[in-house]
């Protein structure tokens, strides 16, 4: 199975005869939001769901749930309402979100989104789903890579494989017969990456690869929303309950983005309650522009870097072709084609190329039907901090996976016992810090004797194994890695050892209780609705939404999966029409 | 040695020749791992369609399949020797620095003034300082006054890569020659030979830095921040 895991949106393929299909949600949708939900029971929706559920809780409700493992506690501190989860990082690496009452680390937020994906794939399926082509960014590091891959197994996924998406999003543009020299730029929400890669009949090699997350298009969202706020406050004072009003911001913002991208102009207006009036404010192409032109410059640096990566000029590669949101603004594909020296590829569907590609990895993985080999690349330099703090690169970004390198270390002092190595990574133009190694269990020896051994091996997924040795005695180091973002090698372990086992049976009984949670969920959060919108309800509709939910109630104890996953479906579709008014009305009682 | 799962002897290479599977093969040399004649005159495409073919038989997506843990981390070893040894030999002056270090020469290595820049490699380091200097001070007018100065020694130096280039060609063909006509063994050269080698692998570093140097020194913009990579 194949998971395009993006920022904003979630996508499931399958192998189906000679091409791919795709998983549809209980809903029949394909295009799965990445969006969590946790009740203060510790009850979790996502996708669709929870999304159109947001309004109830905004502060149970996390929005794109991919970037968490990224994003640093000031970034997300300082969006204030538009981020109105408590927050905090646990020993210095890993965020800590509270949802649902609790505080949760990023890394189990992303487990239980990807669990929800796994079930979504098996309900639609009917089979267990064990393995997983999992899309990642570009900028991920070795050490976020390794937590996606962890993420993953926690979700339920005893085998899995990482894929880049400009990597993922070629494959689908072989798969429908390009060859030549391409660049792949993939924009989304949360991140930029972009690849050039060499395509043969029988070979996909990716030359150069780079990432950023300083350009994803939710900033623009965050943009346009912060100004609003402000645009309402100004209006009426102080405002209560100001994460509901934040949330709604946020998604009338990204609409009104799309609308600014296609016409050039969109209006924002939202009716205050008590008579307090109307704010409105219209906004024009020339804010757009203004709030796009970091994220313009960013990324002229990200295809500079990547054309000199490759050892290439503007206009040597064949074909340009792009996928992601952002993407489909007219002004920033025409940027990337300057950036580039090429023109876009037409007729291609940019919106599935990344899923349809990981899924056939998939394919290549099982030797099913295909035996193109992909050659992936390190997206990131690595160096070793020498004397006088000076860096020396390892491993240089760009180079074949899997690869490696080993450093040989020694003590500076007396029957020394620990030494200290700090790694760097690069991946613009400046080294960063990646991780603190430290080696320990060194025999005592004078100093400078011992030979300490130190691997850095990069696997085909980019995720880095390190191991250390003394040489002279052979013998085995205790080694700690500490990454700057991540988690902890002993963390690693420790979690990894704590998977549940795969079970070989009762598949049949945990869907039916995974639909009936969902069930469940669906109707609590009905229930606490139609009480909140008794005055707003019409008749007819608390009729249609009281004999579905009845029905639902009904089917959930049974044992008839096509039934419980109709009811559902048509109890959502009967109670959309008032959770949309819902948005609105809280809105305005809440604008107080 | 013996393949670690069918344990029929290994000739030098990086698959078994009876099973097919990918050996954990980190003591091979660059030049066996890729299955070829210790040359350093190589068309890039040859050695390019060399570590293609190999990679096709040993990277481990493809024994993904297999569904065993031995297998793939003997294939991912394999790759990864696989993938080193394409990169120090993929390019000319690679291949020439691991012809010293196989044969345990690469510790003499030194930066070195070649013959041809001795007498004005001290102006030239003048003239780059004063222009360094400038930029980082962002003096335009220094630096322009400079440029002229500049782009003769340029010339220079564009001269001794020349020659360099010329004395390479000769240390090719002498080597390829020795290698001659039993390509898997190493060739016997004279002491000379590698004398001659080491010397000029420095004065190529000194050539490339110095070309580096003149680069940035001509291009008028914010110096990079200490630290930086390129
Ligand atoms: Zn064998």
């Amino acid at each position: 199975m194949a998971f395009d895991f993006g920022t904003s949106a979630s996508r499931i393929a399958y192998a189906r005869g000679s091409g791919s299909a795709l998983v549809t949600d209980l809903a029949g949708d394909a295009r799965i939001p990445s969006v969590l939900a946790v009740s203060a029971g510790g009850g979790v929706l996502a996708g669709a769901q929870a999304r159109d559920r947001q309004m109830l809780h905004p502060e149970h409700t996390v929005l794109s749930i991919r970037s968490l493992l990224t994003a640093s506690l000031e970034e997300l501190g300082e969006r204030g309402a538009f981020f109105p989860h408590q927050i905090e990082t646990a020993s210095g690496s890993m965020l800590r979100i509270n949802a649902g009452g609790r505080m949760r680390s990023a890394i189990e937020l992303v487990a239980q989104y990807l669990a929800f994906l796994r079930r979504t794939a098996e309900i639609s399926l009917e089979r267990p789903v064990h393995s997983a082509v999992v899309t990642v960014p570009v900028c991920f590091s070795p050490f976020d890579r390794q937590v996606m891959r962890l993420a993953a197994r926690m979700a339920g996924f005893q085998r899995v494989r990482l894929i880049d998406e400009p990597t993922a999003t070629a494959l689908a543009w072989v798969a429908s017969g390009g060859r030549g020299r391409i660049a792949v730029c993939c924009w989304g929400a949360g991140y930029l990456s972009a690849s050039i890669l060499e395509l043969k009949t029988d070979l996909v090699k990716v030359i150069a690869t780079a990432g950023t997350k300083s350009a994803g298009g939710d900033l623009i969202d965050l943009q346009i929303a912060r100004d609003f706020m402000s645009r309402i406050r100004d209006q009426v004072g102080t405002l209560q309950h100001e994460a509901h009003v934040a949330r709604h911001l946020l998604g009338v913002a990204e609409s009104a983005k799309r609308v600014l991208a296609e016409r050039g102009k969109a209006e924002i207006s939202v009716q205050l309650a008590g008579g307090a009036g109307v704010v409105r404010h219209t906004y024009t192409a020339e804010d757009l522009k203004s709030w796009l032109a970091p994220l313009v410059a960013e990324a002229e640096q990200l295809c500079d870097r990547l054309l000199s990566d490759a050892g290439m000029l503007k206009g040597d590669i064949d074909t340009l072709v792009l996928a992601g949101g952002m993407t489909r603004i007219a002004d920033l594909s025409t940027h990337l084609s300057g950036f580039l020296g090429r023109s876009v590829a037409e007729g291609f569907n940019a919106e599935e190329a990344a899923v349809l590609g990981a899924c056939m990895r998939a394919r290549i993985l099982n030797r099913d039907g295909s035996d193109l080999l992909v050659l992936d690349a390190l997206p990131c330099g690595l160096g070793l901090e020498g004397a006088g703090g000076s860096v020396s690169a390892i491993l240089e970004r760009g180079i074949a996976l899997p690869a490696g390198k080993r450093d040989i270390y020694t003590t500076y002092l007396e029957r020394q016992t620990q030494v200290a190595v700090q790694l760097f990574g690069n991946e613009g133009l400046k080294w960063a810090p990646l991780a603190r190694i430290e080696l320990s269990q060194i025999p005592p020896m004078k100093a400078g004797i011992p030979a300490l051994e130190v691997s850095f091996e990069p696997d085909e997924d980019g995720i880095l194994e390190i191991s250390a040795n003394e040489t002279t005695r052979s013998k085995p180091l205790g080694l700690d890695v500490r990454p700057a973002r991540g988690l902890a090698s002993s963390v690693v372990e420790a979690m990894l050892e704590s998977l549940p086992a795969a079970k070989e049976s009762g598949f049949q009984e945990e869907l039916y209780l995974e639909l009936r949670q969902r069930s469940r969920f669906v109707l609590d959060t009905l229930r606490e609705l139609a009480r909140r919108s008794v005055g707003v309800m019409t008749r007819d509709e608390r009729q249609l939404i009281d004999k579905k939910s009845r029905e639902l109630e009904e089917v959930m104890e049974g044992a008839d999966f096509a039934e419980m996953r109709a009811c559902i479906q048509e109890l959502e579709e009967a109670a959309r029409p008032l959770m949309q008014r819902d948005i609105d009305t809280s809105l305005l009682s809440l604008l107080q | 040695m013996k393949c670690w799962n069918c344990q029929s002897a290994l000739d030098e290479a990086l698959l078994c020749a009876r099973c097919g599977m990918p050996q954990p093969t980190e003591f091979l040399g660059a030049f066996e791992v890729l299955g070829l004649a210790p040359r350093l005159n190589w068309d890039a495409a040859e050695l390019q369609r060399s570590y293609e073919q190999l990679a096709q038989k040993c990277h481990p997506d493809l024994f993904w399949a297999h569904m065993d843990e031995r297998v793939l981390t003997a294939a991912r070893r394999a790759m990864r020797t696989l993938n080193d040894a394409y990169r120090e030999l993929r390019d000319p002056i690679g291949r020439l620095r691991y012809v010293l270090a196989a044969t345990g020469h690469s510790r003499e290595l030194t930066r070195t003034v070649p013959d041809g820049l001795q007498e004005s490699a001290q102006i030239v380091d003048r003239v780059l300082r004063t222009v360094e200097k400038a930029r980082s001070s962002a003096d335009r007018e220094t630096w322009e006054a400079h440029q002229d100065h500049l782009a003769s020694l340029q010339v220079q130096v564009e001269k001794a890569q020349e020659h360099s280039e010329s004395v390479r060609a000769g240390l090719v063909v002498e080597w390829d020659n020795a290698v001659g006509n039993a390509p898997m063994a190493w060739p016997q050269v004279s002491d000379g030979w590698y004398e001659q080698a080491i010397r000029w692998l420095g004065e190529r570093e000194y050539l490339d830095a110095l070309t580096t140097r003149m680069h940035t020194g001509r291009d008028w913009q914010e110096v990079s921040e200490a630290g930086s990579v390129k």
